[in-house]
Formats: structure tokens, C-alpha cells, sequence
């Protein structure tokens, strides 16, 4: 005759398996031995952290700096590119063209390039200085 | 120790094995006795709890602690019972036998099997069940997990997990009466 089980019994929750005597100790040294022939990879948290960490450092210098530099630099950036425009005309226009003298004495309209110097003059400046030379020469 | 303090330690330089040792100290029993009642044999559950550590001391420096550590060891050794059931059931399926009728088999000739007439009626019933179903029953029967555990082992909704127990429950009841 069948009959109607209640499987709520408290007994029936109860473990009917057994292990072998000292299997829990057998197991967990087995374990243990197993584990200890591998080697563990390092998870790849563990290596990226460093990289990372770098790349990070990397962009929080190159950001500072960048900061300071915008905070500190002149704001008006079309009056500083009319400053270098005006110094480039300035070298262009005149600077190459004229010599030390000049470069200084932008008031003046002659050049000592332009002055005519007589061949006869230099000549006689050379032979009333040769005893200076010469004596330039003894020391 | 708990879960917190293991991995702490664990993370230690050179303190790898001994805390995996720990951890093994643990969690081996009671995990264990969960793939026993999922394959019946000793030896099997045997394999399984091992193999289970061995993916878990692998895949340990992964694990980021958004589950509980016997949350994740429950799910490892769960899925290599399941991957294990299934191939049994195909190998079974193309040698044209039973598989759940072998694990009764098993369970009849089990020499470390020490319970009564009723209690081996009930484990038969439950080896019956497919093997998720028989996952879910354990869990909430044996071990009175919540389902919201269970839930995080399985990854299956609360609902589904009620649904599923409650099927359970009733094959069972009617695998006894056939049984008994």
C-alpha cells in the first residue's frame, strides 16, 4: 500500500552520507599538494595596476603643467602676436640692412657706409701713425 | 576567520598557500557534502571538490569581491557538478542507458550510505530530478539557503528559483509514494 510522506521531516534533512575515516585531513593535504605544483598567474588587476598607476601620474604632471602655464601666460594672445610681427618687421626692414652703428641711431638719416673718404687721406693717416704701429708692435 | 580577514590574508605577500590552505579548511566539508548529494558517489565528489579548489586557487587572484567567497566557491563547485552531469547524461544517452537510473544504482551499492529506507527513497527521488532542479532543491532543502543566495550562485531570478523548488517538491512527493 502506498502511503503519503511528508518530506518536512526534520529527519529527512538529516545527511545519510559518510566519508572514509580521515578523509576531510586526506583531502585538504591533497589539496594543498596540488595547488602548491601551480603556478598562479597574477590576475590581470595585478598587472595593469602599475601601467596604470603610470599612465595616470604622466597625466596628472602633464595637466598641472599645462594648467600653469595657461594661468600664468599673457591673456590677450592677438596683442602678442602683434609684438613678434613688429620685432620680425624690425629685423626684416632694418636690422639686416644696416650695420652696428646705425642699429643703435635709428634717428639718424646717414649711414658711415655713405660717407666718401679720400684715397690720399688714408695714406697720409698711415704714414703719420707708423711710428704708433710700431710701437704697438714692441709690446 | 572570515571571508575578509581569509583574502586579506591571502594577499599578503608569501601568505598564498597558507591562506588558500585555510580557506580549503573552510569551505572543503560543507562543499563537499553539497556535490555528494549532487553525484552520490564519493569518488566523484571527491573529483569535484578537487578539481573546484584547483579552479579556484586559478582564477583566486581574480576574484574581486563582488560576491562573498563562499557565494563564489559554492558557484564554482555547482558548475563543475553540472558540467559533470551533463557529460555523464550524454555518454549515458549514447550508450542507450539511464543516467539517473545508474546514480540510483550507485546509490544502492554506496557503502557509505547510512541512512534509513525513507532517507534513501528520498535521495533516489532527488537524483531523479533534472539536474538544476536537483541543484535548487539541495540548496534551499538540505542546506536551507535563501533564495537570494541562491539566486547569486546560479544567477537565476528569485521567482524561477520558487518555481523551480516548488516542481521539485512535488516530483518528489510523488517519486516517494511510487518509491515507498
Amino acid at each position: 500500500m502506498k502511503q503519503n510522506l511528508n518530506i518536512d521531516q526534520p529527519h529527512l534533512k538529516e545527511n545519510p552520507y559518510t566519508v572514509p575515516e580521515g578523509y576531510f585531513s586526506a583531502m585538504q593535504a591533497e589539496v594543498s599538494d596540488k595547488v602548491s605544483a601551480r603556478v598562479q598567474k597574477p590576475g590581470f588587476w595585478v598587472l595593469a595596476k602599475p601601467q596604470i598607476a603610470l599612465v595616470s601620474t604622466f597625466a596628472i604632471i602633464f595637466l598641472i603643467a599645462f594648467a600653469t602655464i595657461k594661468i600664468f601666460s599673457p591673456g590677450d594672445e592677438s596683442l602678442r602676436n602683434e609684438t613678434f610681427a613688429t620685432g620680425s618687421e624690425y629685423i626684416d626692414g632694418h636690422y639686416i640692412e644696416s650695420n652696428f652703428v646705425d642699429f643703435y641711431d635709428t634717428t639718424s638719416d646717414s649711414t658711415v657706409g655713405e660717407e666718401q673718404i679720400d684715397p690720399e687721406e688714408i695714406v697720409e693717416y698711415l704714414s703719420s701713425s707708423t711710428g704708433l704701429i710700431y710701437l704697438a708692435s714692441l709690446e | 576567520m572570515s571571508d575578509k580577514e581569509l583574502l586579506e590574508l591571502y594577499r599578503e605577500e608569501g601568505k598564498q598557500h597558507y591562506a588558500f590552505n585555510l580557506i580549503v579548511k573552510a569551505y572543503g566539508e560543507r562543499l563537499y557534502w553539497h556535490l555528494r548529494k549532487l553525484v552520490a558517489s564519493h569518488d566523484d565528489a571527491n573529483d569535484l571538490l578537487q578539481n573546484s579548489f584547483v579552479k579556484a586557487w586559478d582564477a583566486l587572484p581574480e576574484f574581486r569581491e563582488e560576491s562573498r567567497l563562499y557565494t563564489w566557491m559554492y558557484r564554482i563547485a555547482t558548475n563543475e557538478a553540472l558540467t559533470f552531469l551533463k557529460r555523464k547524461k550524454a555518454r549515458a544517452f549514447l550508450s542507450l542507458t539511464d543516467y539517473s537510473k545508474q546514480l540510483e544504482n550507485k546509490l544502492e551499492a554506496d557503502p557509505y550510505f547510512n541512512g534509513d529506507a525513507t532517507q534513501k527513497a528520498l535521495h533516489k527521488a532527488i537524483l531523479k530530478l533534472p539536474e538544476k532542479q536537483r541543484v535548487v532543491f539541495n540548496m534551499r532543502y538540505f542546506d536551507e539557503m535563501k533564495y537570494e543566495e541562491i539566486s547569486e550562485v546560479l544567477g537565476t531570478s528569485v521567482g524561477a528559483l520558487k518555481a523551480s523548488y516548488h516542481h521539485a517538491f512535488q516530483k518528489i512527493q510523488v517519486s516517494l509514494q511510487e518509491l515507498l
